[in-house]
Formats: C-alpha cells, sequence, structure tokens
C-alpha cells in the first residue's frame, strides 16, 4: 500500500496574492488591513512603509497612523486599490490624456454626494493614488456634460465674485487667534 | 416591479443594481407606515418623488430639475437633495434621517485651485467656456490647464450660420425681411441675434491655453459688417492653430491671420484675388507655413501670371485661352516650389493649337477631362485640368 505524500494545495489566486499585509488606522481610530500590491497604489503610503523600512515580517505589528483620512474615506480606498492592484500600469497619465471608460464597478463606488467625494478626494490627494483622483475628477466632469453655466453653478456651488468678496472681507474682518 | 404609494408610481429600472433594488422594495411597506404617521405630506411626497427617480436611473441633477419642477425651486436645495438622493441610491432608505447640518459644509468649487484644474481637463472647449464665465476663480481654475480643439469651423453666408466646435454644431438660418430687417432661426426658434453662438466662439479662443488644430472660416464678404467685428475680436492675440482655412475678404482674413503664431500655422489655404492678397503672401505666417494654398475665381485666363509663383493653387475662369493654360505649364514647371494647381475654365478657345500632348477622357458624367505631365512630374484631372508635380 502506497501512501500519497502530502502534498500542499495551493490556489492560483494564493500564489498570486502576496503575503504581506500592512495596517493602516484612520483618523478616527479604525484599523484596515491592505496588501502590499494595493498599498503600492498610493505613493504616500508606499514612500511611508519604505521609509519606515517596515518588511512581511514587521508589517503588522507596526500600523500606520493616517491622520488627514477618516475611515470612511479609507474604507472607500482600501476597496479600491485591492480590486485595482493587479492592473496593468498606465501608459502615463497627462493632462492631455482624458480618454478612458469608467468601469462600472468605480462608477457605483463613486456613486456619492458632492460632500463625500469632496473629502475623497482630499484624501487621494494626500495618498497619492494617481488612478483613483483620475476617476474622481472624471466623475465630477462628467457632472457638468451639457449643463448651463447656471445648472453648473449649483452643481458646483459656485459663488457669484460678488460671494467671494464678501467671504473674503468676512475672513479678513473676523478677529484671528487670540494669545 | 411596480409600486404605487403617495399617488406616485415606482417603477424599478434595470439600470440601478438588483441587490440595491431588492433593498428598496423590501423597505416599501415600512416607508409607507412612516409616511402615515411621522412625515409631513409634502416632504413624503418629496421623498417618494426623490426615490421614484432614483429607482428610474436618471441623473441626480435632472431628479433635481424634476423635483423643482414639481415643487418649487425653494422646496430644497440641490445639495440638500443630491444628499438623499445618494443616501436612497446606496440602499439608507430611512425617511426619519435628519441630515446633520454642519456649518463647515464643503462643496466642490472650494477644492484647491490645481485639483479643479485637473477636473477641467475632462470638460469639453464648451463647457470649460462656461465655468470660466462663473466667477473670477474659476477663470483662473480653468485657465491653468491647456485645452486641445480638434477643429472650430465657422461657415458663414448670408443665408445660414453655422459654428462647430469639434463636433457640436450651433446652425442658424437667416431670413432677409423688408428694409434689411434679419432675423436668425435656431432649432426653430427665432432669436434676434447670434448672440449664443458669438458667446460661445468668444468663450472657447479666449482661453489662453487653446489649442486648435484646425480653423475654418468662412466669412461672407458684404454683409453683418458690426457682427463680423465682433466675432473678429473674439480672436486672441497669439492664436495657437496647425491649420487655416480662410474664406473671407482680403483685409478680414489678414486680420484672422495676424492673430494666429506664426511658425506654428503649417498649412494656410487662402481666397481671393493675389493682387489684392499681396499683404497675406508678404506676411511671415504665409512664407513659415509649409503649406500654402491659393484658391482663386478669376474672369480670364489673363491673370494665370499672377499664380506661376505659388507652390499650390486652385483657378477658376470663366474664360480661358489655351495659349494662356500652355504659358502657365512652362512656367510652374519651372517654378521649383510648385506642387499642384487645379484649373477649372467656363469655356476654353483656340483649341485648335496644341502644343502640349494632353490625354483627353471623357468622365462617366460626360465631362471632358484633360491630363498633362510636366517634366520631372505627373499630372491628372476629375473635373478640370489638374497639374501636379510628383517628386
Amino acid at each position: 500500500m502506497s501512501v500519497e505524500p502530502e502534498v500542499p494545495i495551493v490556489q492560483v489566486e494564493e500564489v498570486r496574492e502576496n503575503p504581506v499585509l500592512y495596517k493602516i488606522i484612520s483618523s478616527d481610530n479604525h484599523v484596515f488591513t491592505i496588501s502590499e500590491h494595493a498599498v503600492k497604489l498610493s505613493k504616500t503610503l508606499w514612500d511611508l512603509i519604505t521609509n519606515l523600512g517596515l518588511t512581511a515580517e514587521n508589517a503588522l505589528d507596526n500600523p500606520i497612523p493616517v491622520e488627514n483620512v477618516n475611515g470612511k474615506n479609507m474604507e472607500t480606498i482600501v476597496q479600491f486599490c485591492e480590486r485595482h492592484k493587479y492592473d496593468e500600469e498606465e501608459p502615463e497619465y497627462t493632462n492631455y490624456i482624458r480618454e478612458f471608460v469608467l468601469p462600472e464597478w468605480d462608477r457605483q463606488l463613486l456613486s456619492i454626494d458632492n460632500e463625500e467625494l469632496f473629502q475623497l478626494i482630499l484624501a487621494t490627494n494626500y495618498l497619492d493614488i494617481q488612478k483613483l483622483m483620475d476617476y474622481c475628477c472624471r466623475v465630477i466632469g462628467d457632472m457638468a456634460k451639457d449643463k448651463t453655466p447656471e445648472e453648473l453653478r449649483i452643481i458646483y456651488g459656485i459663488p457669484t465674485d460678488a460671494e467671494d468678496d464678501a467671504l473674503e472681507r468676512s475672513a479678513s474682518d473676523s478677529p484671528g487667534p487670540s494669545g | 416591479m411596480l409600486c404605487f404609494m403617495g399617488g406616485l408610481i415606482l417603477q424599478h429600472s434595470s439600470q440601478v443594481p438588483l441587490e440595491k433594488r431588492e433593498k428598496l422594495s423590501e423597505s416599501l411597506p415600512s416607508l409607507i407606515t412612516v409616511s402615515r404617521g411621522a412625515l409631513k405630506r409634502v416632504a413624503m411626497m418629496g421623498c417618494a418623488v426623490k426615490l421614484a427617480n432614483v429607482l428610474s436611473g436618471k441623473p441626480v441633477f435632472d431628479c433635481y430639475r424634476l423635483f423643482c419642477e414639481r415643487y418649487g425651486d425653494d422646496a430644497m436645495g440641490y445639495i440638500d437633495f443630491e444628499y438623499y438622493f445618494y443616501r436612497f441610491y446606496n440602499g439608507h432608505v430611512d425617511f426619519t434621517h435628519e441630515r446633520r447640518m454642519d456649518a463647515n459644509q464643503k462643496e466642490l468649487s472650494v477644492l484647491p485651485a490645481e485639483l479643479l484644474a485637473k477636473v477641467t481637463g475632462y470638460l469639453t472647449a464648451k463647457e470649460r467656456g462656461n465655468l470660466r464665465l462663473m466667477s473670477k476663480k474659476f477663470k483662473t481654475v480653468v485657465d491653468m490647464e491647456p485645452v486641445t480643439v480638434e477643429q472650430i469651423i465657422v461657415d458663414w453666408t448670408t443665408n445660414v450660420f453655422i459654428l462647430q466646435i469639434n463636433e457640436k454644431k450651433i446652425e442658424y438660418k437667416i431670413f432677409h425681411g423688408l428694409f434689411g430687417m434679419v432675423r436668425f432661426m435656431r432649432n426653430g426658434v427665432f432669436e434676434d441675434d447670434l448672440e449664443s453662438a458669438l458667446s460661445c466662439f468668444a468663450q472657447v479662443m479666449k482661453h489662453p491655453k487653446l489649442r486648435l488644430r484646425h480653423l475654418a472660416l468662412k466669412f461672407p464678404m458684404d454683409v453683418f459688417p458690426e457682427k463680423r467685428e465682433r466675432l473678429l475680436k473674439c480672436l486672441p492675440n497669439s492664436l495657437d492653430v496647425k491649420t487655416a482655412i480662410l474664406q473671407a475678404s482680403a483685409d478680414d482674413t489678414l486680420t484672422i491671420l495676424s492673430h494666429s503664431k506664426p511658425g506654428v500655422l503649417n498649412g494656410i489655404l487662402v481666397t481671393g484675388c493675389p493682387e489684392e492678397l499681396g499683404p497675406i503672401f508678404e506676411s511671415e505666417h504665409w512664407k513659415q507655413a509649409k503649406e500654402t494654398n491659393v484658391v482663386s475665381g478669376q474672369n480670364f485666363s489673363n491673370s494665370f501670371p499672377l499664380f506661376y509663383s505659388f507652390p499650390c493653387f486652385h483657378i477658376r475662369v470663366n474664360s480661358m485661352e489655351l495659349n494662356d493654360l500652355h504659358l502657365l505649364i512652362a512656367n510652374v514647371a519651372k517654378n521649383p516650389s510648385f506642387q499642384f494647381c487645379m484649373i477649372k475654365a467656363g469655356n476654353v478657345k483656340s483649341w485648335f493649337v496644341e502644343p502640349f500632348p494632353m490625354e483627353e477622357r471623357r468622365e462617366n458624367d460626360g465631362s471632358l477631362t484633360h491630363r498633362y505631365q510636366i517634366p520631372d512630374s505627373t499630372t491628372w484631372c476629375n473635373d478640370g485640368i489638374h497639374i501636379d508635380r510628383n517628386d
């Protein structure tokens, strides 16, 4: 009677999946786990990881605090990065390459109101995630399609020059921080 | 699935994801319960409309317009509407939820300028033009990002005005009434002026970082002087354009050329008599262009010598002496820059002289064409005489 040697069954996905995971703590103390491939989409985070010398051994013991991004936005960002971690690298994002189709999955992810989108863009800008930034800008740009100037003012919440001036005046008139 | 609620029919659309539709459907009975009790009827109706619109898969701003049509512009601000819209869209259908009023409410317009500039990269030239009108801040923002436009065409005759920016077209029909009265019709509606087209042209042209690949301007020579002047005033001082086709008076053509960047303008086609176009041929724009073309209508072929020095030209004459044609061929053959010309004649005299062996061909439409090959060159014809040098 022959005994077959025990060979570990390795799923293709596991081979593909990088085992290195990192922990990120948002400004409101939510903890997120993100894979190495995914975190590389954020230039800021990857630079931080490289500079801190985090490795597969110590990554999970050294969570990275990100004080400028709250849990809600971080959740969206982690979802996005995990979704796109194996995407082929874009040739180059320049100001002149704007023609791409926003995938349906991403359109759904970015179906959020202006205020949330505002916060997400700031977070994305801070974390320097080029692809997500392009997608967010595309969503905002799409809002303006076939709109009149007055509709644009409503959608983007654009103040008139007079309102801008009034805001500036009130800002300059208000007392500065005391002490 | 169809549900009846508060007098409104809600219809699920296949555009809304299945899981969201199911979640909304499950919530409908509780919505009705809540609405009968706690909520005011108006609020309920408003919410129902919003929910109906979410389900119908329309864009948020279209839903807002519909909402304002039904309940008035003051019923709810866009920001609030959008907030609830996306709550519903994402399956949060708690009608008792009150939006937290945040004093530091953020709107997209207060994003940093460099991010707003990036957003404008996704807008068409016309949309950017609209944004520039919003405020000084947005004008600055829009002007930060270069805009590339494939083509701008103005096709203006006494009876029609067409402005085309890339694929978008604005078209007016022009009606001339008694006592010089002129009316303009756009999309079946009479307008007093070409206002929307002219302001659209101005918005696009005034972008300081506009890069235009092709400009085609066809102006009427002797009508609409004020409007023509207004349109010409929209041209920036240094227009970055690669090729231009200009069908206008010599003065207007010179004005247009003088607003473009010499050296950048690689191809120019102008129309008119070479005698009148003299200042254009002397301009740096003409001298530095790689391809130039003159299209001219003349009465007689004795004007041909005016064209001997051009590399490329098209002439239509009412009457042509064959001797003039022979002289033209002999002279363009000596012109090292000559590339191509085409002659069309209403009638031709002196056919009995034939020093140049021309190949005659009867075309399908019955017209007669002639082919002549000058030394080191090839010629061919379609509906006139084509002379072409092929180096």
